[in-house]
C-alpha cells in the first residue's frame, strides 16, 4: 500500500516554488489599499488628515495615533502568522512583545480617559455612529482573511491551524481598521476597545473557527 | 529534498524510500505499537508521506530537512490521536534520537546545512574539531591558525550554530 503511494507521490511530482512570507505582506499592502479605494470612495477622509495636505497637523495626538496603534497591531499579527506558517514555525519572543504592546497601549489610554474624565462620561463616549465601524472592522476583515485565504493561507502548514487563523485574520482586520480610520473621528479609547477590537476579535474567532476545517492538513 | 523540489522525481523517490522505515520506527515507539498495531503505524506513514507531499512548499531549503519533517510526523500524530482518543506520550520539545534512527548520517547532513551558514574558514575549524575530533594542536597546525584563535573561532562557531538553531533554523 506504502510503496503504491509512493509510486503515485513520485508520478505526480511537479516542481514547486517556495511558499514565501512576502507574499503575505504583499497581501497586507493590497488590502490596505482596497480598503482605503473603498473608504475614501464611498465615506470620504477626515479634516485633519485633509489639512495635512497643506501642512497643518492637529495637536490631537489620538487622530495620528488610532490608525498607528491598528496598524503595527495588525503588522505584529502578521509577522506572527509569517513565523507560523512551517509546521515547526514558532512564535518567539520577539513577536509576542511586539503583539502585546498595542494592547499595552491602549489599555493604558483607557485607564488615562477613565482617570481624566471619569467612568461614566468615557462610557458615554462609546456612542452612536458605529454601525459602519463594526461592519467595515468585522466584515472588512473576514472579507480580507477570505482573500488572504485564496492568495496565499491555504498552502501554510500550521501546527495549530485554528490559532494560526484567528491571527492572519485579527491580523487583516487591524489593517482595514487602520484604513477605515482615516474617515471615523471618533477617537476616545473606549470606543475603539468597543467599537473597533471587539469587531476584530469578533473576525478572528470566526476565522479562527472555519481554520480548524480550512487549513487543516 | 532540495532536488524533489525541483522536481527530481528519482531524488524524490530515493528520500520517500528512505523516509518509510524511520517513520515506523518513529510511530512505532510513539504509540507503543506491537504486532497488532502495524497496520496504524502504516496509515500514520502514509498520512505523513501525503502531507509531506501536499505541503513541501513550506520547507525552506536553507534549512535542515529532519526537523521540518519530525514537525509533520508529531502534527500527523497529534492528529490522529485526537480522533482516534487514545493516550500516547508526545513531549512539547519531542526531539529525535538514536533510537529513532535520527543516526549519523541522518544528522550529518543537518549539521552540513547549519555548517554552511557559518564562514568557511569557521566551519572548517569547527569540523575539524568536533566532527573530525582533532585536538586544537592538530586544527592549528592544518589550518594555520593559532591554537588561542582556534578556540575563539570554535566557542563562537558553536554559539552562533545555537543560535541558528533557536531562531528555527534547525
Amino acid at each position: 500500500m506504502t510503496q503504491a503511494m509512493i509510486d503515485q507521490l513520485v508520478g505526480n511530482l511537479k516542481p514547486v516554488p517556495k511558499l514565501r512570507p512576502g507574499h503575505l505582506w504583499g497581501v497586507g499592502v493590497l488590502i490596505i489599499i482596497l480598503t482605503a479605494i473603498y473608504v475614501v470612495g464611498r465615506f470620504g477622509v477626515r479634516p485633519e488628515y485633509l489639512a495635512m495636505a497643506h501642512l497643518t497637523f492637529t495637536g490631537n495626538e489620538a487622530v495620528y495615533g488610532k490608525p498607528l496603534l491598528l496598524l503595527w497591531a495588525g503588522v505584529a499579527c502578521l509577522w506572527g502568522v509569517a513565523r507560523l506558517y512551517r509546521p515547526e514555525g514558532q512564535l518567539g519572543g520577539t513577536v509576542w512583545a511586539f503583539m502585546t504592546a498595542p494592547v499595552i497601549l491602549l489599555l493604558l489610554n483607557i485607564a488615562r480617559q477613565f482617570a481624566e474624565m471619569g467612568v461614566i462620561e468615557s462610557l458615554s463616549r462609546v456612542d452612536d455612529y458605529a454601525s459602519q465601524c463594526i461592519i467595515t472592522n468585522f466584515f472588512g476583515g473576514l472579507i480580507a482573511f477570505g482573500l488572504l485565504w485564496v492568495l496565499w493561507l491555504r498552502k501554510a502548514a500550521p501546527d495549530r491551524p485554528a490559532v494560526f487563523g484567528a491571527m492572519a485574520a485579527v491580523g487583516l482586520a487591524c489593517l482595514v481598521a487602520a484604513t477605515y480610520s482615516i474617515r471615523c473621528d471618533r477617537d476616545a479609547p473606549t470606543y475603539v476597545l468597543v467599537w473597533y477590537v471587539l469587531p476584530i476579535l469578533a473576525a478572528g474567532g470566526v476565522a479562527g473557527l472555519m481554520s480548524r476545517r480550512m487549513l487543516r492538513w | 529534498m532540495r532536488a524533489a523540489l525541483d522536481g527530481d522525481a528519482s531524488a524524490y523517490r530515493d528520500l520517500l524510500m528512505a523516509l518509510r522505515p524511520f517513520l515506523v520506527g518513529y510511530f512505532s515507539r510513539r504509540l507503543n505499537a506491537g504486532h497488532h498495531g502495524q497496520a496504524e503505524v502504516e496509515d500514520l506513514v502514509q498520512m505523513t508521506l501525503l502531507s509531506l507531499h501536499e505541503k513541501r512548499a513550506t520547507y525552506d531549503r536553507s534549512a535542515p530537512f529532519l526537523p521540518w519533517l519530525m514537525a509533520v510526523a508529531r502534527h500527523k500524530l497529534i492528529d490522529y490521536v485526537r480522533k482516534t482518543k487514545k493516550t500516547v506520550q508526545v513531549e512539547l520539545d519531542d526531539t529525535l534520537s538514536a533510537v529513532d534512527g535520527y543516526g549519523p548520517a541522518l544528522a550529518r547532513r543537518d549539521v552540513v546545512v547549519l555548517l554552511a551558514q557559518l564562514p568557511k574558514d569557521q566551519a572548517r575549524v569547527i569540523g575539524l574539531h568536533k566532527l573530525k575530533e582533532l585536538n586544537v594542536d592538530e586544527v592549528s597546525r592544518l589550518t594555520g591558525h593559532s591554537a588561542a584563535n582556534v578556540r575563539v573561532m570554535v566557542h563562537r562557531g558553536v554559539k552562533r550554530l545555537q543560535a541558528l538553531i533557536a531562531g528555527g533554523a534547525l
